[in-house]
């Protein structure tokens, strides 16, 4: 009873301190905030505590409950909000009513976030650790050894969103008159670098420069220097160092792309740029936008996607358009952008033996309001600016139409207590495991099959560090890539053990994996959970049946 | 030569190739330059790159007039004898029998850097801080900014850098209010924009002198201020989904530095942490057009603004076209130019057009009826004309009468000479003999090797000609300093004859 209280309370805090109790039931806490790398205290952190009610608040609050009185929710004792900067040497105090609860956050910039910490009972002293973030810098040059200006630099970070591995853009800087680039406040870990072939220097200032008449290039490369990201060598970012990425560039001789974006004058804000494998590779362009004409510059020969877009508000216009580029100019290439193609579908409900409402109350699966489908890029490198697609509503007959996706690959998902995503198809494609591409031509409607079972799994995991939560993910075998569901940990107060449970589950036979919830696993990829089989735990579910199992962690670092 | 004027070969005889050679040097201190990427524009694709002694060496060229480039990292991209960096003019070469191509020595100016560390008065580093270097030109009250800003930004170390730069005065601006430069703190701070060489007043700022191929350190601190919370609301009769605010400053000689742009969706926003000041907050449109915008003083409680109620200067415009155009039924437009917080603001309209709300600032004024016209004269009720350039103001209603030339398309060219013989690499200008203060009338060339060169449409009447040794057209472009030379000028009448040749004798010093 107590203990749900508390929690409930500290939902429900306010910003202020109502702290008029007798001085003598205060407590001091005290700490410093500490570089994990250098170990010397970190200044100018802002400490934030959040406090429960005091003990006397409480006291007084329990009699009221005894003796039968309702409390309005505005009417239960406040704790305190309170902040710090710590000292030069990191140190830091606070005086605080005497209280059950407290909840301490650390952030500093130039260090990595981290999780607000509940102070363990008693604990009047508190070292906070903070990691510092990482820099990777380096420098760009001709073959003899001269710095190149000008050049566009890319970091492109490997991360898994949804169980898949995707690679985002962070970061984008140019080279200087030294050749140097650098970032900055680097979440440690692994990135690729890449450098774009953006020739020339790019300085207007007075009267235009005209366009580099000495057509050469430097070839798009990432770090150490290779065209393709998977024969690319990541560097790794360390927490409070720096790492150095260096390009030796050699020019090849390139041409000119010349054409036309239809319809340019009822377009806003038109761009064409040059990609290759799905990825824009940085060629200087001149585009007329009166009346579409572009010219693009320093092509080397090979086989690309030309791709033309309009930023208007709201919406973003794509077309796209192969073209191969010879040993000579290129001339006539005509682009017609669109706001993308009608996407259609369906959501089948398979199960009709349970409840699986938003609000449980209509068991008729004719009447369930399904929620929006939602449409997830994975390959957001392939679009100019960062798209989002608004979610699709789904009709009674559980029809849905995405109007105007732009080219791409997709992964969908729908959110809300409905059941298992069990497939999505669209014709032969496994869009589950594959993600839909979306092009310039209308692809196969998406079959969205989504049904619901009776079992349970519950389980413990063993092994979290106090104050961390798991990622469970449970995938019940079904065709090569089987079906996950994922859900988090809790810890019961006082447990010392991580504890999930995972209900309206299909029969069947599942694999169940549990890691740090710091730590993303590629669950959707096959290949990926082979490696981790071993450490699965293996468990056949009845039909309604109700399973218990003890995870142990899988640690996906190292 | 002017830019961008295509080059045409013209033959003579069937046969004969000329030579274009030379050295490349830095033009400063005369030393050879290794791995600049020579070419001759678009008169023939090679290009070469030059070995450690700077030579160069073009052959099998027929006659003809090129336009000689070069490309090296330090020095941008010049043509031959570019009176400053990034200007237009150059001198062309023209090969034939008697003509000198072999041995030239093309001297590259080297660009200059400015750069520094932005510190917090307590020697942290401030990191993610905009530094926005203006060239200034001109004296006492009249010195403005001439052209667009170059950005830098201060790195985790709070290093920056600002390369590719000519030489000259910079008011360099530390635009503040970059959410990665935020102190942490308990109590909401901000860094204020600040102006070399650490005022925190526009009206105390100072110059930075930069010299030609020379990296000019120019540290800074910052200290923070109190910061409010400004609520914006948008007040526009259709309101996009959403808009833009792009936030400014009242900067140094008559700049506007930009301190941040936020979006805005719906109708109303927060922004958080906005140090005291004063402030505009413009509001544009999806082409980056303001559509109006309001002053606002923020405190340590913060402020509350309305943009888009109140519209900007209203502008009428009267064009009057003299003389037959050469295409009569092409539309008339006029724009509108300025330098803008950010690039170019251009606004067309058709002739006699309105303008409903017009934001403040100087502009200057193009005639197109299928080209560029020249024009005659500007008359404006509500704005002043200083220097060619109308000065918009904040509000009000502004006439603006416009007559402009239109019979004159015809380009008038010639030749200097010193004595007899054409002189090259000469800054060729042409000013009216009257009004000098329209110094849109004004025409500038450089001349070619041949000591030829082409001014550009020009209406006829009675002018001044110069072939200046030294300086640019920005130099010469003022009515004071034209009035100081006036004695020197050589009197022309362009009669409006497309064939008229014009000998230009070298204006003594």
């Amino acid at each position: 009873m107590r203990s749900s209280l508390v929690l409930f309370l500290l939902f429900s805090l306010k910003f202020m301190a109502l702290a008029q109790d007798d001085p003598n039931d205060s407590i001091a806490i005290s700490g410093s905030v500490t570089d994990s790398v250098t170990g010397r205290g970190v200044s100018g952190a802002v400490v934030t505590l959040i406090s429960g009610p005091s003990k006397a608040q409480f006291t007084e609050l329990e009699a009221a409950i005894q003796s039968g009185k309702r409390a309005a929710a505005s009417e239960f004792p406040k704790g305190a909000n309170l902040s710090a900067t710590t000292e030069e040497d990191g140190r830091f105090s606070f005086t605080l009513p005497e209280t059950d609860f407290i909840m301490m956050q650390v952030s500093r910039t130039g260090y990595m976030a981290v999780p607000a910490r509940t102070l363990s009972n008693g604990e009047r002293s508190v070292q906070l650790r903070l990691v510092p973030l990482g820099v990777s810098e380096g420098r760009v040059t001709d073959a003899n050894g001269e710095p190149l200006q000008g050049i566009l630099v890319q970091l492109v970070r490997p991360s898994i969103e949804d169980g898949r591995r995707i690679f985002r853009i962070t970061a984008a800087v140019g080279t200087d008159d030294r050749g140097q680039y650098r970032f900055w406040n680097l979440i440690p870990g692994l990135y690729y670098v890449r450098s774009l072939a953006r020739f020339g220097i790019n300085s207007t200032m007075g009267g235009a420069v005209p366009p580099p008449e000495a057509d050469l290039a430097y070839p798009t490369v990432y770090f150490p220097g290779v065209p393709d990201r998977r024969e690319a060598t990541a560097v790794k970012v360390l927490p409070g160092q720096s790492t150095r990425a260096d390009f030796k560039l050699e020019s090849r001789k390139a041409y000119r792309v010349r054409g036309i974006v239809k319809d340019a004058s009822s377009l806003t804000r038109i761009g064409v740029r040059l990609m290759q494998g799905g990825e824009a590779i940085g060629n200087r362009v001149a585009v007329d936008t009166s009346t579409g004409t572009f010219v693009i510059y320093g092509v080397t020969p090979g086989d690309y996607i030309l791709q033309a877009f309009s930023n208007g508000t709201p919406s973003l216009a794509l077309g796209e358009v192969p073209i191969i580029v010879k040993a000579e100019d290129l001339s006539g290439v005509t682009v017609a952008v669109s706001s993308g193609v009608a996407v259609r579908g369906r959501v089948e409900y398979l199960s009709t033996d349970k409840t699986a409402t938003n609000d449980g109350s209509d068991p008729d699966p004719r009447q369930r309001r399904i929620p929006p489908v939602e449409a997830i890029i994975l390959e957001p490198v392939r679009l100019p600016v960062a798209g989002t697609q608004p979610p699709a509503v789904v009709d009674r007959e559980g029809n849905f139409t995405f109007a105007d996706m732009l080219p791409g690959r997709y992964a969908f998902n729908i959110r809300g207590r409905l059941g298992e995503l069990v497939s999505i198809r669209s014709g032969a494609r496994d869009v589950m495991a594959e993600g839909l591409e979306v092009g310039t031509t209308t692809p196969e409607p998406l079959m969205i099959t989504v049904s619901s079972g009776r079992g349970t799994i519950q389980g413990t995991i063993r092994g979290l560090p106090p104050g961390e939560y798991a990622s469970v993910v449970l995938i019940r075998a079904n065709g090569l890539s089987g079906v996950p569901t994922v859900t988090q940990s809790r810890r019961p107060r006082n447990s010392s053990d991580s504890q999930f449970e995972a209900f309206d589950l299909l029969p069947g036979d599942y694999a169940l994996y549990a890691w740090p919830s710091t730590q993303q696993v590629e669950y959707r990829n096959p290949e990926a959970l082979r490696l981790l089989s071993g450490k699965a735990v293996k468990v056949t579910l009845r039909d309604g049946g109700k399973e218990q199992v003890t995870l142990d962690l899988v640690n996906t670092e190292n | 030569m002017l830019a961008h004027l295509l080059l045409v070969a013209f033959f003579f005889q069937p046969n004969p190739t000329y030579v274009i050679s030379g050295t490349v040097v830095n033009r400063i201190d005369g030393k050879p330059l290794e791995g600049v990427r020579v070419s001759l524009g678009a008169a023939t694709s090679e290009t070469l790159t030059t070995g450690r002694d700077g030579k160069f060496r073009f052959e099998g060229l027929k006659q003809g007039k090129y336009g000689l480039r070069a490309e090296r990292n330090g020095f941008g991209r010049q043509s031959y004898r570019q009176r400053s960096l990034y200007a237009n003019l150059s001198t062309g070469i023209v090969t034939g029998e008697h003509e000198t191509t072999e041995n030239l020595v093309f001297g590259l100016i080297p660009e200059s850097v400015i750069s520094g560390t932005i510190t917090d008065g307590r020697g942290n580093p401030v990191p993610g801080l905009r530094v926005l270097a203006y060239p200034i030109s001109g004296v006492g009250e009249n010195r403005r900014a001439v052209a667009t800003f170059r950005a830098g930004i201060s790195d985790d170390r709070g290093e920056y850098r600002i390369p590719g730069l000519p030489a000259g005065s910079y008011a360099l601006v530390y635009a503040g209010w970059t959410t990665e430069a935020l102190p942490d703190s308990t109590t909401p701070s901000a860094y204020p924009t600040t102006y070399f060489p650490g005022a925190a007043s526009a009206s105390d700022a100072g110059l930075l002198r930069v010299e030609s191929g020379k990296e000019t350190r120019a540290d800074a601190i910052v200290r923070p201020v109190a910061a409010g919370r400004v609520t914006v609301k948008i007040d526009a009769p259709n309101p996009p989904q959403r808009s833009t605010v792009r936030i400014t400053t009242q900067g140094p000689f008559g700049t506007e530095p930009w301190v941040a742009t936020i979006q805005v969706f719906g109708n109303q926003t927060v922004v958080e942490r906005v140090p005291v000041g004063r402030y505009h907050f413009n509001l544009l449109d999806g082409e980056d057009r303001p559509l109006g915008r309001s002053l606002v003083d923020v405190g340590p409680s913060g402020a509350s603004v309305t943009i888009g109620s109140v519209p900007f200067a209203r502008v009428v415009e009267k064009v009057e076209i003299q003389g037959t155009p050469a295409n009569p039924s092409s539309p008339t437009v006029v724009r509108l130019l300025s330098p803008g917080m950010q690039g170019n603001r251009t606004l067309d309209a058709e002739g006699g057009a309105v303008i409903p709300s017009l934001p403040p600032g100087p502009y200057e004024i193009m005639v197109i009826k299928g080209s560029n016209l020249a024009i005659t004269s500007v008359i404006a009720e509500g704005a002043s004309v200083v220097g060619g350039l109308v000065h918009i103001p904040e509000t009000g209603n502004v006439n603006l009468t416009i007559v402009a030339n239109a019979s004159i398309a015809q380009a008038v060219g010639g030749r200097v000479l010193r004595g007899e013989k054409p002189e090259s690499g000469m800054l060729v200008a042409l000013v009216p003999s009257k009004n000098w203060r329209n110094i849109l009338a004004y025409r500038f060339d450089q001349s070619d090797s041949d000591g030829t060169f082409n001014w550009g449409a020009v209406p006829p009447g009675d002018y001044l000609a110069f072939a200046f040794e030294d300086g640019d057209p920005s130099d010469y472009a003022d009515a004071n300093v034209i009035t100081g030379l006036a004695a020197k000028g050589q009197k022309v009448t362009i009669t409006g004859d497309a064939k008229q040749s014009i000998s230009v004798q070298v204006t003594p010093r």
